[in-house]
């Protein structure tokens, strides 16, 4: 009988570890830190989405809305920000969030006295953080900046945790397992998450798998059921099989011009490269038709303040070209090197057409592979280039995106200087007339558009491939994956 | 005794100079460590953070010290991309690695010097050309395609294996041969048609000499010459052959491993180049050159053992 029993009570134990809802996700890198305020790598973010949570959190639209706080409100004048806790928030380690907690992480990222903090935003912007009760919080900011809200979504974490690095703890409705590095991380369901309903699997599996072709086989043999950022030949592969999902995803692919070197210092010569470019064609080439032409550094998700119109700025007029380029002085082209990130076959491929639409106007283009991290080095901090290609990854903020071609921003790889930019962007972030706000955003995009700064080439779509009984998958215009409204059926 | 010492002391100056030499080539080649493990999207303050972290403005030889001294008390260092202990994440790839190699070799000299015999054997006969062809075709197919069309058979059409699930020995041991079989029958088939040359060319090479026409005219038959004779002249060059592929198996398959998602140490190697993760390189780089130096030092002792003429010294 007792034999009986545990054969029952081994077949019961095999039967639940076998009712786990796992989901395999496939991403192409390692997270960078799991530590949340020492993480930069939209890769990471991708990932650890779903075990942090600020006092606000982005939804799918691109709004914030309220986590760990219950509510929020503005001071008319727009530099005081008042936080009511959300009640009965629990950390992963089952404790409440408490007004320490809130403190803590607000004073890491601010710094405090000797120790400097790890958010240049932070450090720049906030005044004072004050604690009036146990659940309000003020945070109030030296000068206006109306785009500071969307900073909320930064991580509130335990005061009492000795390594963030090793032993991450957050709010959200995963709580984090394990990582190994260039293996995988995964998370498992919060049982206790301040929101019931969610998530709705048992575990997730982040499965770094760097190489292209083998995610797609595991994809295939199901191993994994989830694999996102599909290029285009993969998306042709698994059309009308599985479950494709694609989107705008707030991205800009745009290849920039040294500024302070000769010929690009020439208005008319950006123009020229510009006219001399076809987008359209590029997007058919390289990302088979999935891709949205730009303009400007903007996309249209970010709806409120894109600016329309500007994508047909420079139509593509071989002639019209060549004048410009007689008339900076180079009747016959040039030669020049476009540098590119090895890594990044999208943007290497890209390269290889430019480099053929760029000879019918006499120019020719030599492409240089360097590795990523040359790149970062020589490129984006050297700004020793001439041409390169990048994509840029999606903010929520306006400013966070065009804060790039600030005069003063340490990484301007463009060399762009130009004081009317500034002002235009620096005044936008002291509106708040929200109207007001877009209206100079969407001039200071048209700038950069009139001046040619770099060639806007296209948002690519975001393309995602899920098991065929996998649903609920919600696209964000932000480099993340919620895998909390995901379910199987 | 003497002579251990001596092969010690070879060791420790070939780690050294080896070691110095990365140090060197990572404070030439471009890229900064802090850039590349944070990226595009990195603010002033987090670069600033892990810069003051990494203490990467001290000196050269500074470092070097700090790390060989380090060394000496069985400290490896941190890794700069994963922030743990070097050796920690070395420990965690060996398993895999060793498997791999072990049944690569396993593989490879039970194919491979058996066939290299036969082929010998019937040199200009039917047998001996075929064997031949196919390992001539064995040698030039690249790895990683015989990899990825492995994976397709077996993996996706037959459904043997699952693609990219690497199940460590200690969860589930057949899981773990399944998912090893694969990459180390990739690995193995190019080192298997080497060693089919090798095997055949120092085979045929021995049948000229004379005591080979002395066996015969004692009437001795052709598998009699060849298996108590031939064969123990014949196989020194072709363990030669089989030390140096073992080094290199257990160095890392950067491309097998890539191809079909296993954590062995040869895609940490190239991540740490990568990224430039100095330390986690130069534990890379210590490992690679002991299992050089082991090996080599092994590979003396079998031939000691195959022909007592040889002695080590």
């Amino acid at each position: 009988m007792r034999r009986i029993l545990s054969i029952l009570i081994f077949f019961l134990a095999a039967f639940s570890a076998l009712s786990v809802e796992k989901i395999v996700v496939a991403v192409m890198q390692d997270p960078d830190f799991l530590d949340p305020h020492r993480a930069a790598a939209s890769g990471t973010y991708e990932m650890m989405f779903n075990v942090f949570e600020g006092l606000l959190k982005p939804d799918s639209k691109g709004n914030v809305v309220p986590a760990i706080a219950e509510s929020y409100s503005i001071s008319p004048d727009g530099l005081t920000y008042t936080f009511k806790l959300r009640e009965g928030v629990k950390f992963h380690n089952g404790r409440e969030v408490t007004m320490t907690d809130v403190l803590y992480s607000f004073n890491r990222l601010k710094g405090s006295g000797e120790v400097r903090g790890l958010s240049s935003d932070f450090e720049k912007f906030v005044s004072e953080i004050e604690a009036t009760d146990d659940i309000t919080v003020e945070i109030t900011l030296n000068t206006l900046n109306t785009d500071f809200l969307e900073k909320f979504i930064i991580a509130i974490i335990p005061a009492d945790n000795p390594d963030h690095e090793r032993n991450p703890i957050g709010t959200g409705p995963f709580k984090f397992v394990t990582y190994q590095p260039g293996q995988r991380v995964v998370i498992a369901k919060f049982d206790e998450y301040w929101n019931p309903d969610l998530p709705l699997v048992d575990e997730v599996e982040f499965r770094i798998i760097p190489d292209n072709q083998a995610a797609l086989m595991s994809f295939m043999a199901g191993e994994v059921q989830m694999l996102p950022r599909l290029d285009a030949i993969q998306a042709e592969i698994l059309r009308g099989r599985y479950n494709l999902i694609s989107a705008e995803q707030n991205m800009v692919q745009l290849m920039a011009m040294n500024l302070a070197r000769e010929p690009f210092d020439d208005l008319k010569v950006r123009q020229a490269i510009n006219l001399a470019i076809d987008k359209e064609e590029i997007i058919e080439i390289v990302a088979n038709g999935y891709g949205t032409v730009l303009g400007s550094n903007m996309s249209p998700i970010m709806e409120r303040y894109y600016q329309e119109g500007l994508e047909d700025y420079y139509k593509t007029d071989i002639v019209a070209a060549r004048s410009l380029l007689a008339q900076a002085g180079y009747p016959e082209g040039f030669k020049t090197t476009i540098t590119v990130p090895s890594n990044y076959q999208f943007h290497v491929d890209t390269a290889q057409v430019i480099v053929e639409q760029l000879k019918k106007v006499g120019i020719t283009a030599e492409i240089e592979l360097i590795e990523w991290s040359i790149w970062l080095d020589r490129v984006y901090t050297g700004r020793d280039y001439e041409m390169t290609i990048v994509g840029l990854t999606g903010k929520l903020s306006a400013y966070d995106i065009l804060k790039r071609y600030l005069s003063d921003y340490p990484r301007d790889f463009y060399n762009y200087f130009n004081p009317r930019y500034d002002e235009l962007v620096n005044s936008a972030i002291k509106q708040t007339d929200i109207d007001k706000k877009a209206g100079l955003f969407k001039q200071a995009q048209v700038l950069l558009t009139e001046e040619a700064v770099a060639v806007y080439i296209m948002d690519p779509n975001f393309i995602v491939a899920l098991a065929s009984n996998l649903f609920g998958y919600n696209v964000y215009p932000l480099y993340v994956q919620d895998m909390s409204t995901l379910y199987y059926k | 005794m003497y002579i251990y010492l001596r092969k010690l002391f070879a060791m420790l100056a070939t780690v050294f100079l080896v070691s110095m030499i990365t140090f060197i080539t990572f404070e030439i080649i471009p890229g900064d460590p802090v850039l590349a493990r944070l990226g595009v999207d990195a603010d002033e303050a987090q670069i600033r953070a892990l810069s003051e972290e990494l203490g990467l403005d001290e000196p050269l030889y500074k470092r070097f010290f700090g790390w060989i001294t380090g060394l000496f008390t069985g400290d490896l260092g941190q890794s700069i991309r994963y922030s743990r202990p070097v050796s920690e994440l070395i420990f965690d790839r060996l398993p895999v690695t060793l498997s791999l190699a072990l049944i690569s070799m396993v593989l490879i000299v039970i194919i491979g010097v058996p066939l290299g015999i036969l082929s010998a054997r019937y040199g200009d006969r039917l047998p001996g050309i075929s064997i031949s062809i196919v390992s001539q075709i064995g040698m030039a197919v690249p790895s990683f395609w015989t990899g990825i069309i492995l994976m397709y058979i077996f993996g996706l059409t037959l459904r043997w294996v699952s693609p990219g699930g690497y199940t460590p020995w200690s969860v589930d041991p057949v899981e773990a041969f399944k998912s090893l079989l694969l990459p180390a029958v990739a690995i193995a088939l190019p080192s298997i048609a080497t060693v089919i040359r090798y095997t055949r060319n120092t085979v045929m090479e021995q049948m000229k000499n004379d005591y080979v026409r002395l066996a015969f005219s004692k009437g001795l038959k052709m598998n009699a010459v060849l298996f108590r004779h031939v064969l123990k002249n014949a196989l020194i060059p072709v363990i030669t052959v089989l030390g140096m592929i073992t080094a290199n198996i257990l160095g890392g398959s950067i491309v097998i491993e890539q191809v079909f998602t296993l954590p062995g140490v040869g895609r940490l190697l190239i991540n740490a180049i990568s990224v430039r993760d100095l330390p986690l390189v130069q534990g890379m780089v210590l490992y690679i050159s002991l299992v050089i130096v082991v090996t080599n030092f092994l590979i003396d002792i079998v031939y000691t053992l195959i022909d007592p003429r040889i002695k080590l010294r």
